[in-house]
């Protein structure tokens, strides 16, 4: 029984260096909190305006994707290849009110909602 | 057929679940090295709070546990150990997202991966598998 356990404590340590040892070289790479990044650059500094829905249909594919919620129009473009749920889920919402499908799956969720409001360019012209 | 008969294409079916499931934690693990940012606001607040570490620390943690142990998983070394801690680790992402579309989808890879714990007998194309025959032939 000894034998068995040794080698797999053994590699349990080995394994857990291993993985501080890349947390802390990746940790060397990220991204200073305090300055902004480039997504957030982008979509902070395209102007505060209103769209009509026939423009945010326009923005119907992954590549070009915009859609609203709540009224207000988002460029989920930047995100899109980042949503952990997969492209396919997220570019449903392409081009087309995503009210229900956001409330659906992220409502409540403190985190998803303020990525969202980061995305936001605009709102739905009535 | 030799081709279809259950006994010839068997001894890869936990060959296929093994590989198959740790190209996902592969996958994830390297994506939230990659993206840190984009992955963020998948930790929950309670556990940045209580950990006192940041949210990019969180998710290079967890992305690197992920990448060592979908290698050991990959290449079935220590399989039994290494799928039952991914498996212990997708149950609780899954409890943490809760009953959602994600989280249905995290509880079916824990399964999936538990599966993998709980079959004893190294499958034939893993390190484990070498080893013990090496051991065997010594």
């Amino acid at each position: 029984m000894k034998q068995k356990i040794i080698p797999a404590v053994i590699f349990l340590v080995v394994a857990g260096v291993v993985i501080l040892i890349i947390t802390q070289i990746a940790k060397k790479n990220a991204p200073n909190p305090t300055n902004p990044d480039t997504t957030a650059t982008a979509t902070t500094t395209i102007p505060a305006t209103s769209f009509t829905f026939a423009e945010v249909a326009k923005h119907a594919t992954a590549a070009d994707c915009w859609t609203t919620v709540n009224g207000n129009v988002y460029n989920l473009t930047p995100f899109v290849s980042k949503h952990p749920g997969g492209v396919g889920a997220i570019s449903q919402i392409c081009g087309v009110d995503g009210t229900a499908a956001f409330t659906d799956q992220h409502g409540g969720q403190r985190k998803p909602e303020k990525e969202l409001a980061g995305l936001e360019i605009g709102t739905l012209k009535k | 057929m030799k081709f279809l008969s259950a006994a010839s294409y068997s001894a890869y079916a936990p060959v296929v679940l093994r590989v198959g499931l740790s190209l996902v934690f592969l996958w994830f693990g390297s994506q939230q090295l990659l993206h840190k940012a984009s992955w963020t606001s998948f930790i929950p607040d309670i556990v940045v709070s209580l950990s006192g570490l940041s949210a990019v620390t969180l998710v290079v943690f967890n992305g690197a546990f992920e990448v060592v142990f979908g290698l050991a998983l990959l290449a079935g070394f220590y399989t039994q150990l290494s799928a039952l801690i991914l498996a212990l680790h997708m149950f609780d992402i899954a409890y943490v997202v809760g009953y959602d579309a994600i989280g249905v989808r995290d509880f079916g890879l824990a399964v999936a991966t538990l599966a993998i714990a709980l079959n004893a007998t190294p499958d034939i194309w893993s390190v484990d598998h070498f080893l013990a025959s090496r051991n065997r032939t010594e």
